[in-house]
């Protein structure tokens, strides 16, 4: 026992040193104390206990390939000093030949066998072949001629490794290795190599080098894993970013675990912990699998391939090791049905409106009552009567709702603003319920009475036949008004809820808003006119009281203001602004501006897009009420927690971006602030935040000081040159020019965030990266690992003319048409069955 | 089953091996730990050997850091404002007393919020500004952290920063420019030499001045957690930054001196050198002393944005003084330092030797005078503080 004492003291007296720091025979003798007290443990473990148990003889095996990798070690020391000149004779103990034999496990007979040809030197044994060792030993035991055999293999291919490449500084072994001889199995006998993992991985898996693991911590191994599961044709193994957070955490404690194992306690690994002994793997899925092994309730399917050892190991899929906890599928709905939108049920037959594509079952065309929206001449004929005549002029209106999709705000609101130039806020729809915002459907409302009651007053269309077939009816989506009370089909129902609605709006509506209210109110009710105006949206049907939010907590802050988790009806984020620093002049300008932007959201209904639920004005605060997005951003996962995604979850996430702001496009409306900030990841589902508000928010802040710009983080670089062309300090709120294309140039951004994990120019001063990005200069894609198509798409979006760049349709056009990459299948299938989509380039 | 070997000696002169080092003292995990720098005077008057300064700078630095031993631990009560100085790239600079040593200091405050591993880094990176002690540099007594603000503790330099100067002068006399320039070149090679770091960021406001006629340099880039971490950055309508270092490419002390040689005509001129002033304008300037016929200049927008400040220095002509108005070793130096090729810019040696330089050196000015006068400092620092 004293050397366990010695090495104990060694270590108390914090005088230990990495072998490599001694001198060779100070080295050899270091080490040789850990070679006995590996030697103690190996021979407690195969006396003691029975060796029928699996975890035994993992730790016997543990312990033959830590003895090995020591014995290497000695040879490298001695080997350091030169044969000739002054050789201390201790080092030429060193390894010792009695010790290996032992540890071997070889009898006495076999032994003198050996001795016979090597006598009493290590190096004599080292140099013998296989052939002239199996000799010496032909009439022994076979057992002990084939551990002799493999052991001094598994040997010699270490000392030549350390010999080659780097020596792995430290006194850490690997323990991973697998370099034993024994409870093999089948490979004891075919003394096969002994560094074949004892699981079937992927035989590319096997190229992952196992050197760096030795010398690099454990946060470089975990990165180590990270990168081969991103080489192409590397196992399709779970990313990092699948990995629960708590899982990375465990993974820490695990290592440093491993690392104590050089004084090994006895009882340490009395408990059946798998995790103490060595994985064996060396396919890159290992330390991915070890963070599981803690955990017996998220073990994995039945084993793989363990056939040669014959043991029950932990069970796991060398496939998905990690797949059943962390990932579920998402099944996205592939079926086209369209929904009636009188009675709400699917149909596949019925009539559409030529004018507002306004869908419904034969049968349901006659409920319907006349709301049809109008496309934008028909809004203009409109515009024009409806001046001529006058509101209340006997002219029962029934309008639907506004704006086909896709036509832009401002070329609609120039429309109308001639038309209604102070009827700014409105009934858009004095039916709750109509304040449907699926995409294509307009909003419409209905008059109420109005189908009744219309007798001959009809709104002259141009296309009258149409109008009759083709008007709308409530559609009962939607929660946007106020008090969220259920839609109601009845026309009179919903109108009452309007009126009471309209009450309730309590907040800061226009005077011009309160005045048109009133009106309503006295109005009759068959008069109930849509305010065909964008830009001034009734407030009843977005306006949620501030008092019936539920504020629970803080999320975090941004630019804008502080975001909260709340509770109104179901899970929201509540985002607010503040006004309070801008100036009051500034305020009405605010105030206008919001307004516009709440009436775009409502219109936006995509499942990549953070659904709106309301918005609530009371300066000085102004609250956004969206529903609360669960996973983390992306930013989190690329930027804090360096999670990395491989290149076909990249793709499927950029097509998802694609997919939702080509909607936002389509719908008319600018991003203006796309980053991964702002983009919800939650297993395999993307969805974007905070579109729209840019100007809002700019609005509120006042520049601190003529003379500066303050440049957040991480945001010059999703700015297009033509964007930083205009930057200029100075100017407190710099109305840059923003288009669909400097949006998709952000997206370049992201993409390359996903790609690399970090910001383009990185390090760079904010005026360098303004220059070189205004002058064309883009960042190096040295460290690039991707396929072509990645960086054509890459380069496309970041094309320094705007009008160089793809739109979003033609994006998700080049993303979906991307190879996806080879499936691993099984070693028992044939591989030569290439598919087109599955080729890899 | 350790061996026992009868070692035959070979020893034969008895040599013996030094004794093993302990491992160095693990550096401590502690936020806001005290400095574990040998602050004797002693230790202190060796490193002060290999600088080259005279015996009166000596003696204030070793003023200064016997000043510096009563200040034992900095902590955020221990302070007390005295009024704000100026606020600058991400901070806003107090004066403030340290209350249990009675020292008068100059406290930044840079506004972060990181995690704590991030915070401890970046304060072991500053202190290494504990070991920067030249008669050139500010002195610095400490930095830490606290309520999510990184505070940094320097000296107190009651003449305060040199664009502060500039505003209050106008524009600054060649022998002046003469005495600052020597300041930051001498300080720029202390860092270089002693230190091997770069400046980063020179400009007026980096230079502060006192009323004993010091001349010292601040806010060099010590720590490159700190600026990685800096959650706004600021872009002003002026940009010292060398072209090189726009273009991204690599870039090394020289671009440390295109930024003094900018700010120099800056400070001659009385206004940012970009775009450079036409024919008018600097007849206005400086009077009868200037002939437009010597100097064709261009005429140039009033207001850039920024990229086109950016380009401008990029690719068009860099500024320069005009001739006549000052010596024409002054404008060949301006000029040297101008180089838009960071190759064909003079380096730290080379302008050490010119013979602006020179003749600077052995110029005579009061400059301490000058400050107190410009910038209108009441109540002087003592020339040479007591022992």
């Amino acid at each position: 026992m004293e050397h366990r004492k010695r090495l104990r003291e060694l270590r108390d007296s914090d005088n230990l040193k990495y072998d490599n720091e001694y001198s060779p025979s100070g080295a050899c003798r270091l080490l040789q104390f850990s070679i006995d007290l590996w030697y103690d443990r190996m021979v407690r473990f195969k006396t003691k206990l029975s060796s029928r148990s699996e975890l035994v003889r993992k730790e016997v095996r543990c312990a033959q390939s830590v003895c090995v990798q020591y014995t290497a070690r000695q040879i490298y020391h001695r080997r350091k000093v030169p044969p000739q000149g002054a050789q201390d004779d201790d080092l030429e103990a060193f390894p010792q030949l009695d010790c290996w034999f032992r540890i071997v496990g070889l009898t006495e007979s076999s032994i003198a066998s050996i001795r016979e040809i090597t006598g009493d030197s290590f190096d004599r044994l080292f140099q013998r072949t296989d052939d002239q060792i199996k000799d010496a030993l032909c009439d022994g035991d076979a057992e002990d001629r084939a551990h002799l055999v493999v052991a001094l293999r598994n040997l010699r291919k270490v000392v030549e490794r350390y010999r080659t490449t780097e020596y792995p500084l430290g006194k850490f072994v690997d323990y991973d290795e697998d370099l034993s001889w024994e409870y093999l199995g089948k490979a004891e006998f075919q003394a096969a190599q002994p560094s074949t993992p004892l699981r079937q991985a992927a035989p590319k898996a096997q190229k992952k080098p196992i050197l760096p693991r030795l010398t690099k911590t454990p946060p470089h191994q975990r990165k180590n894993t990270g990168c081969a599961e991103n080489s192409p044709g590397g196992l399709v193994a779970k990313s990092r970013s699948d990995l629960s957070r708590s899982d990375r955490e465990k993974n820490v404690p695990r290592f440093t675990r491993r690392r104590l194992q050089t004084e090994p306690t006895p009882s340490s690994t009395g408990s059946l912990s798998p995790s103490r002994s060595p994985s064996f793997a060396t396919s890159p899925d290992a330390s991915v699998d070890a963070c599981f092994v803690d955990q017996p309730e998220k073990s994995r399917v039945s084993s793989n391939g363990q056939a040669s050892s014959g043991s029950n190991t932990v069970p796991r899929s060398p496939r998905l090791p990690c797949m059943s906890h962390a990932i579920r599928h998402r099944f996205e709905s592939g079926v086209k049905v369209a929904n009636c939108q009188q009675c709400n049920k699917p149909m596949f037959f019925g009539y559409k409106c030529k004018e507002c594509k306004f869908r419904c079952h034969r049968d349901c065309a006659d409920k319907v009552p006349p709301s049809c929206g109008l496309p934008n001449e028909l809004l203009d004929v409109f515009a024009q009567r409806f001046q001529q005549q006058g509101v209340y002029g006997g002219l029962t209106v029934s309008l639907g709702s506004y704006s086909p999709c896709g036509m832009p705000k401002h070329a609609l609101a120039g429309n109308l603003r001639g038309g209604f130039s102070h009827h700014a806020g409105d009934s858009s729809s004095t039916t709750s319920s109509c304040t449907s915002s699926a995409p294509n459907s307009p909003h419409f409302s209905s008059s109420g009475g109005l189908s009744g009651s219309n007798g001959g007053k009809k709104f002259r269309f141009p296309t009258q036949e149409d109008f009759k077939r083709g008007s709308k009816s409530q559609s009962n989506s939607g929660d946007y008004t106020t008090g969220g009370s259920k839609k109601t089909k009845s026309m009179t129902d919903s109108e009452k809820t309007v009126v009471s609605g309209n009450s309730n709006s309590g907040s800061a509506s226009t005077d011009s808003e309160k005045t048109m209210a009133h009106r309503i109110n006295s109005q009759d009710s068959q008069v109930g006119f849509q305010r065909a105006a964008q830009s001034v949206l009734s407030s009843r049907e977005w306006d949620i009281p501030l008092n019936e939010v539920n504020l629970e907590g803080k999320l975090g802050e941004g630019q804008f203001g502080v975001v909260y988790r709340g509770n109104w009806h179901g899970a929201v984020a509540v985002k607010m602004l503040n006004m309070e620093s801008a100036s009051h002049r500034r305020r009405s300008e605010i105030m206008a501006t919001f307004k516009q932007e709440v009436a775009i959201f409502r219109k936006t209904r995509h499942e990549n897009l953070v659904l709106f639920m309301g918005a609530c004005v009371k300066p000085p605060n102004l609250a956004i009420v969206t529903s609360l997005c669960k996973g983390i951003t992306l930013y989190r996962h690329l930027h804090l927690r360096g999670d990395k995604f491989n290149l076909s979850k990249i793709a499927s996430i950029a097509l998802q971006v694609c997919l939702g702001m080509g909607y936002l496009h389509a719908r008319g409306i600018l991003h203006k602030d796309l980053k991964t900030k702002n983009i919800f990841y939650e297993n395999g589902k993307i969805v974007i935040t905070d579109f729209g508000l840019f100007s809002v928010v700019k609005l509120c802040q006042d520049g601190r000081k003529g003379n500066y710009l303050t440049i957040p983080h991480g945001w010059l670089c999703y700015l297009a040159p033509e964007l930083l062309k205009d930057l200029r300090p100075g100017v407190e709120h710099p109305d840059l020019s923003f288009s669909t294309r400097s949006d998709v140039y952000a997206f370049g951004t992201v993409f390359f965030e996903l790609l690399t994990g970090t910001w383009p120019f990185r390090r760079q001063p904010p005026e360098s990266v303004i220059y070189q990005v205004s002058k064309g200069i883009k960042p190096s894609l040295a460290n690039f690992q991707s396929t072509v198509d990645f960086k054509e798409i890459l380069m496309s979006c970041w094309a320094f003319q705007a009008h160089d760049r793809p739109d979003f349709a033609r994006l998700q056009m080049h993303l979906l048409r991307l190879p996806k990459r080879k499936l691993t299948r099984c070693p028992s299938q044939p591989s030569n069955l290439a598919r087109s989509t599955e080729s890899v380039r | 089953m350790t061996t026992t070997r009868s070692s035959s000696s070979k020893n034969k002169l008895n040599l013996t091996l030094p004794p093993i080092e302990p491992f160095d003292q693990l550096l401590d995990d502690k936020i806001n730990e005290t400095r574990h720098v040998d602050t004797s005077l002693e230790a202190l008057r060796q490193t002060l050997e290999g600088l080259d300064i005279d015996d009166q700078q000596r003696k204030r630095l070793e003023h200064f850091i016997s000043q510096k031993q009563k200040v034992v631990d900095l902590t955020v009560e221990d302070f007390e404002n005295l009024g704000e100085i100026g606020s600058g790239n991400g901070g806003v600079v107090n004066k403030v007393l340290h209350k249990p040593s009675g020292l008068i200091m100059a406290r930044k405050l840079i506004h972060l919020e990181v995690k704590p591993s991030i915070r401890t880094q970046i304060i072991q990176e500053l202190k290494v500004l504990h070991k920067c002690n030249s008669p050139h540099i500010v002195g610095f007594y400490g930095a830490f952290y606290s309520d999510g603000e990184i505070s940094v503790c320097m000296e107190f330099m009651d003449g305060g920063s040199f664009d502060l100067v500039l505003k209050k002068a106008g524009r600054i006399p060649e022998n002046i420019l003469g005495k600052v320039t020597i300041a930051i070149l001498k300080g720029l090679n202390y860092l270089r030499e002693k230190h091997q770091i770069m400046h980063r960021d020179i400009k007026p406001s980096n230079v502060l001045v006192n009323s004993r006629g010091e001349i010292k340099i601040c806010d060099f880039g010590v720590s490159g957690q700190l600026i990685d971490s800096m959650a706004n950055s600021f872009v002003g309508t002026r940009s010292y930054m060398s072209p090189e270092r726009l273009q991204g490419t690599h870039y090394t002390v020289q671009s440390d001196i295109w930024s003094l040689g900018l700010s120099l005509v800056e400070m001659a001129l009385g206004r940012y050198p970009i775009p450079p002033p036409d024919a008018k304008e600097l007849s206005a300037i400086f009077g009868s002393q200037y002939n437009p016929l010597n100097n064709p200049q261009d005429q140039q927008p009033a207001t850039m944005s920024i990229f086109e400040l950016l380009d401008y220095i990029v690719n068009e002509p860099p500024p320069t003084v005009p001739q006549g108005v000052f010596s024409d070793d002054f404008k060949d130096f301006v000029d040297r330092c101008l180089k838009r090729e960071p190759t064909e810019r003079g380096d730290l040696k080379t302008l050490m030797d010119h013979p602006w330089i020179k003749s600077s050196e052995n110029e005579n000015v009061d400059f301490s005078g000058w400050v107190c006068q410009t910038v209108g400092v009441t109540e002087p620092l003592p020339s040479t503080p007591a022992e």
